[in-house]
């Protein structure tokens, strides 16, 4: 009976243990399939703010093409290779409209810190406390995320 | 089990970090960036605005636009810091009714500095949530060192106030220390160097059986990276003025791009010894638009800084020296903070210790990872049922030349496996030694062996041809494996060793330093072996082109390869790199030469073959008939 005894009790450790084993065996496996789909999620996430990251370096670029745009409009000169330059602004703005880029509207429209950073407070004589008055900076968006917000004047 | 937050509550920046999967790991807010400013508004409309989105406002709204609330957590309103502090700042500030403590003006309510923290730590809260997937009750927040028993308490209310139960308050440097894991090296004394955006921090720490004991902390509240941009500002102000004649110092908007540019500026050259401001269009006057470029090397930089760096230099001493602390006893020194990411700060940090600080982990990042931790060692996440070791060195096969191919690369956890398919290195070989070995080092030799056999009764075949495949097998016991197997006989041959992982520590450190002592000439000896393959791979189809157009190439043609092949053979064993080179391309270009013409001759028959072709088809045919016929 003894004997018996020993082999029930060895018997039910070992039931046990192997309960123990395939739990933590199967807690792994479970661990490792959600950590690779979130690790895909992950690389995907991070693509995705390579993609607004690499607009973001890019967009300074033209910025100064706005830049010479509007100083070359005050001189009003007529110059062909003025108006060059001007054409590769376009087909810049073109290739990033086409990568998705969207333009945030800004002037006349009241300040929304969710899409605008004010740089200025000014008095004006017309126009509502908290309008817009002028752009800086043009603010972008892409898949309705924020990539930088217009930087603008507001009224005091 | 519900997870704990790790959270560093920072004066101009604040970030948060969780432990997953037994990895600590930043997350990232709501909009996606991995730091979230530290500043609380209360928009006109009475809306609360939280992060980035409270700064873009700052400038609409600048009395109700609360930022750098550390500096006045805990404090009484009598302190000098407090009253240092009040009049620069565009908020309004009261002391507490009722309390000595001060009261922050936001709206038409007066806060305690912690409901403004509060306030910044609930965002974190719910986005970590979001992020994470779950209810997150509990949080470490991480503070400095110099916090007193009042500014750690209304620490820990901030974070009850958002919701959390805190489950410990901890030193910056603490966490930063145990992000590098420093805290299971007893009896170790360490430096937390750290130079933030708007603060600099030092702080000595003396690691203990079970505690980490700051024996010394000083600091500048008011020295950070932010001052390093503004130098490089002012420089490009005064540069402008003396090559223009304006003064951009007036202008708002100038001055917005000044900023950005010199920020970017100061980050390149970290990575870069010089680097170009350019910025179009900054200003016009009567004369039209003006633009501004100037050249910032590495070198200028440093001495618009440089008394700046030796503040915190300064400091950094006198604090090692009043801790009682000996410099040589020093073993470990680790970086905080974004400025520490200069290159002459890290080399002064050096020149200091004697030795190279830590900086693996971001160091904007790092004080939230160790706070993390914390959380983990506290919620036993760390404590795994399941210890699974990894391989401390790596694994790989002697192959051709004597150079030590790597099949499993160290750091890799077990038990794992890998099989790659190798081939023999000269015609009709019929046996191949598998030899393994141990180590980072390029050249076979310079590893330890563990040991060998060789797989026989291959098939004679041009070299290249056999495929002999080799299994590395590494169970959970750190047993390894080694197996090869001709493919195409099915035949095969293994090792089994045992002990792959028992090397000492010490042994392992040594074998790694000596791997990177030896990189440069482990290198050279490399391109050698590289070099000789070449060769022989010249030599090789030199040989099999004399051979196989015996009779197209001529007997000048034939004695010149020869005696140029016969050079080559002769020193290729040699040390002399150049030399083999030289005669190696000069062999290889002598046999494409051939090679064309042979080419050129071949196309040449063809043609002239072709040109027959037609005819002979038809004869053929012709033929053809006449054996039907027959």
């Amino acid at each position: 009976m003894k004997e018996r005894d020993k082999l029930i009790k060895a018997y039910k450790r070992c039931k046990k243990e192997r309960e123990e084993y395939l739990e933590g065996w199967k807690r792994a496996r479970a661990e490792f399939e959600n950590q690779k789909k979130k690790e895909g999620q992950r690389m995907k996430d991070f693509l995705e703010i390579e993609k607004q990251n690499f607009f973001l370096k890019l967009l300074p670029v033209l910025d100064n093409f706005k830049r010479a745009e509007k100083e070359a409009k005050k001189s009003g000169e007529k110059d062909n290779v003025i108006e060059g330059f001007l054409k590769i602004k376009e087909q810049l703005e073109e290739f990033l409209k086409k990568e998705g880029l969207e333009e945030i509207s800004s002037v006349g429209e009241e300040f929304d810190p969710n899409f605008h950073e004010a740089i200025e407070m000014v008095e004006t004589e017309k126009g509502e406390s908290g309008q817009i008055i002028e752009e800086i900076e043009r603010g972008y968006k892409i898949n309705n995320i924020i990539i930088r917000p217009a930087k603008v004047k507001v009224i005091k | 089990m519900s997870k704990i937050l790790g959270i560093d509550l920072g004066t101009t920046f604040s970030a948060m970090a969780v432990v997953e999967g037994g990895e600590s790991k930043i997350i990232e807010n709501k909009e996606g960036a991995r730091t979230t400013p530290s500043v609380v508004a209360l928009s006109k409309k009475g809306e609360r605005l939280v992060g980035t989105i409270a700064r873009r406002q700052q400038v609409t709204n600048p009395e109700n636009t609360i930022f750098a609330t550390k500096r006045l957590i805990g404090r009484r309103f009598s302190d000098p810091e407090v009253q240092n502090e009040k009049d620069g700042l565009p908020y309004e500030l009261r002391k507490e009714e009722g309390g000595e403590g001060v009261e922050i003006k936001l709206g038409e309510k007066w806060h305690k500095p912690a409901e403004i923290s509060a306030m910044i730590l609930q965002k974190l809260k719910k986005d970590a949530e979001a992020k994470v997937g779950e209810e997150i009750k509990e949080a470490i927040i991480t503070c400095p060192a110099y916090f007193d028993d009042a500014q750690r308490k209304e620490t820990k209310v901030a974070g009850e106030i958002a919701g959390f139960n805190v489950r410990r308050v901890i030193n910056e440097p603490t966490a930063a220390a145990l992000a590098y894991g420093l805290n299971k090296k007893k009896d170790h004394q360490i430096v937390v160097f750290d130079f933030g955006g708007g603060t600099f921090d030092i702080s000595i720490l003396d690691v203990g059986e079970d505690t980490i004991e700051v024996k010394g902390t000083n600091g500048d509240s008011h020295l950070g990276g932010e001052d390093f941009d503004n130098r490089i500002v002012k420089w490009l102000i005064e540069e402008f003025k003396n090559d223009n004649g304006i003064d951009l110092s007036k202008d708002p908007l100038a001055l917005q791009r000044l900023k950005e540019e010199a920020e970017k500026a100061k980050k390149e050259l970290s990575a870069t010894m010089q680097t170009d401001i350019n910025i179009p269009f900054i200003t016009s006057d009567e004369t039209g638009p003006r633009h501004l470029n100037y050249n910032l090397s590495r070198s200028k930089f440093e001495s618009l800084v440089e008394d700046l760096v030796e503040k915190a230099i300064k400091l950094t001493k006198e604090t090692v020296e009043s801790s009682g602390i000996k410099i040589e006893d020093i073993e470990e020194v680790v970086l905080v903070g974004g400025q520490t990411r200069m290159p002459k700060i890290q080399e002064k940090v050096k020149e200091i210790f004697g030795k190279d600080p830590s900086k693996e982990i971001n160091p904007d990042e790092v004080v939230a990872i160790g706070a993390a931790i914390q959380g983990g060692i506290m919620g036993g996440d760390v404590k795994d049922v399941l210890l699974l070791d990894v391989i401390p060195l790596s694994l790989g096969i002697e192959t051709l030349g004597g150079k030590n191919t790597t099949l499993i690369e160290k750091n890799t956890t077990i038990p794992t496996q890998k099989t790659e398919v190798f081939s023999t290195a000269t015609d009709n070989q019929t046996s191949v030694q598998i030899h393994v070995l141990q180590g980072e080092r390029p050249m076979a030799n310079d590893n330890k062996s563990l040991g060998q056999f060789i797989l026989d009764g291959i098939n004679p075949a041009p070299r290249g041809v056999p495929q002999i495949e080799v299994a590395f097998d590494i169970d959970a016991n750190g047993i390894l494996n080694v197996s090869a197997k001709d493919k195409s006989t099915g035949k095969s041959q293994s090792i089994r060793i045992e002990g792959s992982c028992g090397i000492s520590d010490e042994e392992v450190k040594r074998m790694k330093s000596e791997a990177e002592k030896h990189s440069e000439e482990d290198k050279k000896k490399e391109e050698l072996i590289d070099l000789r393959n070449q060769t022989d791979q010249v030599l090789y189809a030199t040989d099999k082109m004399l051979k196989d157009n015996a009779d197209k190439i001529s007997a000048d043609e034939k004695e010149s390869l020869e005696s140029m092949a016969k050079e080559l053979r002769d020193i290729k064993e040699g040390d002399d790199a150049e030399k083999i080179k030289e005669k190696m391309e000069a062999l290889s270009q002598k046999t494409q030469e051939i090679g064309k013409n042979l080419y050129e001759q071949s196309q040449t028959s063809q043609e002239e073959q072709k040109e027959d072709k037609e005819p002979q088809e038809g004869e053929y045919e012709e033929r053809n008939d006449n054996q039907e016929n027959n």
